[in-house]
């Protein structure tokens, strides 16, 4: 895996290495104790048995919308992201709960109130990624979050037994409207001859 | 049901960050909010990750200033933790790109993903839940 990748190209490896002691970009000021602390950390790198490097194992594929929605309902989690008003891009995770094809939070005080009281598109995204076996799915809803302001919309999210993970004093129910969902799944390409 | 929240310190969120194998990076593309699981390793002070050459994250991370985000919670958020980065995306080339791949990155995703981005690591936060018990005090 990655000590074959090594031994196959040590001369540019040790190239590299000079390059990156006097590269002055940003990205690459981490110089020589960098790559004492990337070999050292080689054995951590996990993969599955028999999966190389840039091999064409993995495929990455659309899952339709109908599929992309009953993936969704299987998660107690997913992520949130927004802008906050300082202009700042945020993830936090959220519980959640699917009801109408929207996708209902509930949050106290704080900016992703205000991000749903601005009515701001946001992303919202849910996913099951098993590393070790390089499998997965990742779906993402885009859509126009709003605060559910009338008691009747209030009382019939309620039946779904939403809870906030940090209760404040008052909770309010943010409903995102979704414009687009979208998903991919990462799974094994086609069983080949394994490599000996 | 709610747990107790608690602050992690700078140091914290970089061992969490470093003993974890996925984060998602939020960007924008065409306007639009997106947000894409990823693999990645913490390489000095940067986030590493590939993908593919030309895509929508290579491009939407052409410079611009992006969340990403790791998380290991319980299903209903009584315990755990989550850690923010905001930072800038830079495409990697050349000598950098190759310090990339020294580190050992590997795209979980298999062929093609030939893109090295690394995000530096600017604001950094973290927070920790702990149900029923006090949680240490944190700076």
């Amino acid at each position: 895996m990655i000590p074959r990748l090594l031994a196959a190209a040590p001369q540019a490896l040790t190239r590299a290495a000079r390059r990156v002691v006097s590269d002055s970009t940003a990205v690459a000021n981490a110089g020589q104790s960098l790559l004492n602390e990337a070999r050292h950390r080689q054995d951590r790198v996990r993969l599955a048995p028999g999966a190389r490097p840039d091999g064409p194992g993995q495929v990455l594929e659309a899952i339709e919308p109908e599929r992309c929605w009953e993936l969704l309902a299987t998660q107690p989690l997913g992520r949130l992201s927004f802008t906050a008003h300082s202009g700042v891009p945020v993830i936090v995770p959220v519980n959640f709960a699917v009801a109408d094809r929207t996708i209902v939070l509930r949050t106290g005080r704080g900016p992703k109130l205000t991000a749903a009281a601005r009515r701001d598109l946001v992303a919202f995204e849910v996913d099951d990624i098993d590393i070790e076996s390089r499998t997965g799915w990742s779906v993402v809803v885009i859509g126009q979050a709003s605060v559910v302001t009338e008691s009747s919309q209030q009382r019939r999210l309620d039946a779904l037994g939403l809870q906030p993970w940090a209760a404040g004093p008052r909770e309010d129910y943010v409903v995102i409207t979704p414009r687009n969902v979208a998903g991919r799944r990462l799974r094994a390409a086609e069983p080949r001859p394994a490599p000996s | 049901m709610t747990g107790n929240v608690g602050v992690l310190s700078r140091a914290e969120c970089l061992d969490k960050l470093r003993a974890h194998p996925v984060g998602r990076i939020a960007v924008t593309s065409h306007a639009l909010p997106a947000i894409v699981p990823v693999n990645y390793r913490v390489s000095g002070s940067s986030i590493l990750f590939r993908t593919e050459p030309g895509g929508m994250l290579a491009r939407a991370c052409d410079g611009s200033v992006v969340a990403f985000e790791v998380d290991e919670l319980d299903p209903d958020g009584t315990r755990g933790w989550s850690v923010l980065v905001v930072g800038v995306a830079e495409l990697l080339h050349g000598s950098a790109a190759l310090r990339a791949v020294e580190a050992g990155l590997v795209s979980a995703a298999g062929a093609g993903r030939d893109q090295f981005v690394a995000i530096t690591i600017g604001q950094l936060t973290g927070r920790s839940v702990a149900a029923g018990e006090a949680m240490e005090a944190t700076g």
